[in-house]
């Protein structure tokens, strides 16, 4: 990417049932998923039979009934997807029905001018001047937006390499107001298991991030490049 | 070596003349020998940075010859990315070639292991075998179209030969097999069965191939005179390594004495035999290496070097230990943070790159023309290094 | 609300974790019905998104706070706030030899694009975790970054280490790995049909 994100992170989105209990931070240290400095620096906020959540030193874990979540907010991302596979390789038969994965940014742009470009070149202003205009000066402009790949197969979304479920990319003016003039590009790369003849299990989808993580990340990274690129001009 | 023009200022070898030129190192060495008469053999592979192709390709072209005719036999010594690096590109620019790979390689474990390793495909980091699988995908095809045109090494097995009718220097010419013994390849199936992945274990990239149980050491003999070309062949007890090759000369001496040496495993104490340089050398042979690195280590290191000179006052190596300077450009930001601090040392695994050829002047009385290209040197103007191993 | 293409409404799951605030109130723990109903319904004709984003997708740098729609006990808070960065390098390493003080490995330059290996580092021991020491063994696979983070507004430039937790072979792979194998060597060794038969 041209421009370093200020703040970036990615996370693993896994939907199914789960016990949220297994995911204690002692199990993943006895499975050697969670060991060393990055199990020392665990912050726990909740075990409860419905809910998990603990901090790790470069992210978080959400566990409840329906939901999986790992993010990582810090360098290496590569964590979450290594905590992910290797949890469910060790659950192989937890039932999930949809896994996503998802990567966020927020980077700067130098000024109002930079980043406005952004928003006018993907939602021409002249469209819709009657709105976002008012007396010759500006009064609005592109709040989000969201674009999707997906093809219609089976009755379902589905992508263009076939599986089913669909690509997004969001693009929003950044509200960090730690970012100058920052953009915030998001992208989810999700794949719905419903439906297979397969049940989908926890076996599956560690096979399905294992495999598909980098590719996911280097294709996130570069729809962000090229708005960063829109944004530089350059 | 800014190209290979300059190799090339020559021309390619006499029809009557053989030569042996030695390449390396980057990821790997390469050995090219001429035969006679347009026989070219290649002997494992490197890659010649600049233009990122298989340096015995590069070599030929600069030639003007064509791969595709010239080379008659490919011999691959190592399995290991590191170590041979373009070996699948050159068996693919010559398909007419013959495969040689040590028979231990064709055995039902490593073959599981190779696939198991294969699996490993989370981490970027780490050797792959990536070579191996060409080669043997390019053997498969081959047996597949019924073409048989590959064959498994094992000690004292031919691997080529050319009649003295076509040689074009009226000597017949034999490449003969030196190793893996029986005991290499007994070494070799324990390691990889130690070595070989198993269920439930965390996954890791391909151990380090060291030693090389199952080098292809060969003798080239032409008529009145040979060579030994070392590849990694180290000293492995009584039944296996040089020791083995020794034993087996008691029985069935190899003749005749080679008067050129390229000396195994970069000149390592470990793969110095004193019987070999005694009983199948002749006496202060020719000999050339190629240089090695692992971190901090340096092979050939000083003690290797003095029992060099104890056997030979004419040894050249490839390069130099000097280490490249290459620097890649980096934001201020990463190059201040590493200048900073001083203990983080960030090299370049490019080295320097050269060449030595040999080119027969009179083969009955066994002299050579050697030449030294790019970085090649004689080996007592290295630096003093510290032995790793 | 977004429709599905039968125009039913799509079940949303996404929650942003770089500063999204899932709605106070609305679930509590003891709705579990109304939880499930929201979150997801397993429905195969319905979207599911497993995107982070629900609403509003990115309420500035603070931490999900999803416990707070739980009403259960909590423990205390630790502030663990991320510290911004900005990452200008980085490296995948594979650990070759460790010595007393530093260790050695190869390098693939990822920031680059490289796949394969093409610088080596000698890196010191001080600059690993003490609790992480363990886990520098030959072979082992890291991630080195380097770049800048702000801490309480102060830029300053940082190198980290990172071990990488990689996954396991599976019975799948190995069984899987050994067939291939074995079709390989049956297609090297098997039976040629131009070989007559013994006897």
């Amino acid at each position: 990417m041209r421009i370093p994100p200020q703040v970036s992170g990615c996370s693993i989105v896994a939907l199914g049932h789960f016990n949220p209990l297994i995911f204690r931070p002692d199990w993943l240290q006895d499975k050697e998923i969670v060991v060393g400095s990055d199990f020392d620096g665990i912050a726990i906020d909740i075990i409860h039979p419905d809910i998990v959540q603990f901090r790790l030193p470069w992210g978080l874990l959400q566990v409840d009934r329906d939901r999986f979540s790992i993010t990582a907010m810090q360098e290496p991302l590569v964590r979450a997807c290594d905590l992910f596979v290797k949890c469910f390789q060790y659950l192989p038969e937890t039932p999930i029905m949809a896994v996503g994965m998802n990567r966020e940014v927020h980077f700067p742009t130098q000024d109002e001018m930079q980043r406005d470009r952004v928003g006018n070149t993907l939602a021409p202003t002249q469209f819709w001047r009657d709105l976002v205009e008012s007396e010759g000066r500006k009064a609005g402009g592109l709040r989000t937006l969201t674009m999707e790949q997906s093809l219609i197969k089976e009755g379902r979304r589905a992508r263009v390499d076939g599986a089913f479920g669909w690509i997004q990319v969001k693009i929003e003016p950044s509200v960090n107001s730690s970012v100058p003039f920052g953009i915030y590009v998001h992208v989810n790369d999700h794949f719905d298991l419903t439906g297979s003849s397969k049940n989908s299990n926890g076996k599956i989808v560690a096979e399905l991030v294992a495999a598909k993580w980098d590719a996911t990340v280097r294709a996130a990274e570069g729809w962000v490049d090229r708005v960063m690129e829109l944004a530089s001009g350059t | 070596m800014s190209s290979f023009l300059e190799l090339a200022a020559a021309g390619p070898p006499q029809v009557d003349q053989v030569e042996i030129s030695v390449f390396g190192p980057n990821f790997g060495e390469c050995v090219v020998v001429h035969l006679g008469n347009g026989h070219w053999i290649v002997i494992d592979s490197c890659i010649y940075e600049p233009t990122k192709e298989p340096v015995a390709l590069a070599y030929l072209r600069a030639l003007a010859l064509d791969p595709a005719e010239s080379i008659k036999a490919v011999i691959a010594t190592h399995w290991h990315d590191d170590h041979c690096k373009g070996l699948g590109s050159i068996i693919s620019a010559a398909p007419g070639a013959h495969i040689w790979i040590a028979s231990a390689l064709t055995d039902r474990e490593f073959l599981r292991f190779s696939a198991r390793m294969n699996k490993n495909t989370t981490a970027v980091a780490g050797t792959k075998l990536s070579e191996f699988d060409q080669i043997i995908e390019s053997i498969l095809t081959r047996r597949n179209a019924g073409l048989l045109t590959y064959g498994f090494v094992t000690a004292r097995m031919s691997i080529y030969r050319v009649d003295a009718s076509v040689s074009g220097h009226g000597h017949s010419c034999e490449i003969l097999a030196l190793s893996p013994s029986h005991g290499d390849e007994l070494n070799f199936r324990e390691r990889i069965a130690r070595d070989s992945p198993q269920r439930r274990q965390t996954k890791r990239s391909v151990p380090s191939p060291e030693p090389n149980d199952i080098s292809i050491a060969t003798m080239v003999s032409i008529g009145p005179t040979s060579a030994i070309l070392g590849a990694d062949l180290e000293n492995a007890g009584s039944t296996a390594g040089w020791q083995a090759v020794i034993s087996s000369h008691a029985y069935s001496p190899l003749v005749p004495r080679a008067c050129l040496y390229k000396l195994p495993h970069h000149g390592s104490e470990n793969a110095h035999n004193v019987e070999v340089w005694q009983q199948l050398l002749t006496p202060e042979p020719l000999a050339v290496l190629t240089p090695w690195r692992k971190g901090r280590g340096r092979l050939p290191s000083s003690s290797g070097i003095r029992l060099i000179a104890t056997q030979t006052p004419t040894c050249y190596i490839t390069a130099s230990d000097a280490r490249t300077q290459k620097v890649k450009r980096r934001p201020p930001g990463v190059s201040l943070s590493l200048r900073e601090n001083r203990s983080i040392r960030l090299r370049s695994l490019e080295a320097p790159f050269g060449a030595v050829r040999f080119r027969s002047v009179d083969l009955t009385n066994g002299t050579w023309k050697h030449e030294l290209f790019g970085d090649a040197c004689d080996v007592r103007k290295l630096r003093r290094i510290k032995q790793v191993r | 609300m977004e429709l599905d293409i039968n125009n039913r409404p799509a079940v949303e799951t996404s929650a942003s974790k770089l500063g999204s605030t899932v709605p106070r109130g609305a679930r509590t723990l003891f709705n579990v019905s109304r939880v499930n109903k929201r979150r997801y319904e397993g429905d195969q004709n319905r979207g599911v998104s497993t995107a982070q984003t629900e609403g509003n997708s990115q309420d500035g740098p603070g931490q999900p706070n999803l416990v707070q729609d739980f009403q259960v006990v909590q423990l205390p808070r630790i502030d663990r706030r991320v510290s911004r960065e900005i990452k200008l390098q980085e490296w995948e390493g594979q650990v070759q030899e460790v010595g007393t003080f530093n260790f050695s490995a190869r390098l693939v330059d990822l920031t680059a694009g490289e796949t394969s290996e093409t610088e080596e580092v000698d890196l010191p021991f001080d600059d690993v975790a003490e609790s992480d020491r363990a886990l520098l063994i030959p072979g082992a696979v890291f991630r080195w970054i380097v770049g800048y983070r702000y801490i309480d507004g102060q830029k300053e430039r940082f190198t980290r280490i990172a071990i990488r937790r990689l996954p396991m072979w599976t019975d799948q792979e190995i069984l899987s790995a050994n067939k291939e194998a074995d079709q390989r060597y049956e297609q090297l060794f098997g039976v040629s049909s131009g070989r007559a038969a013994a006897g």
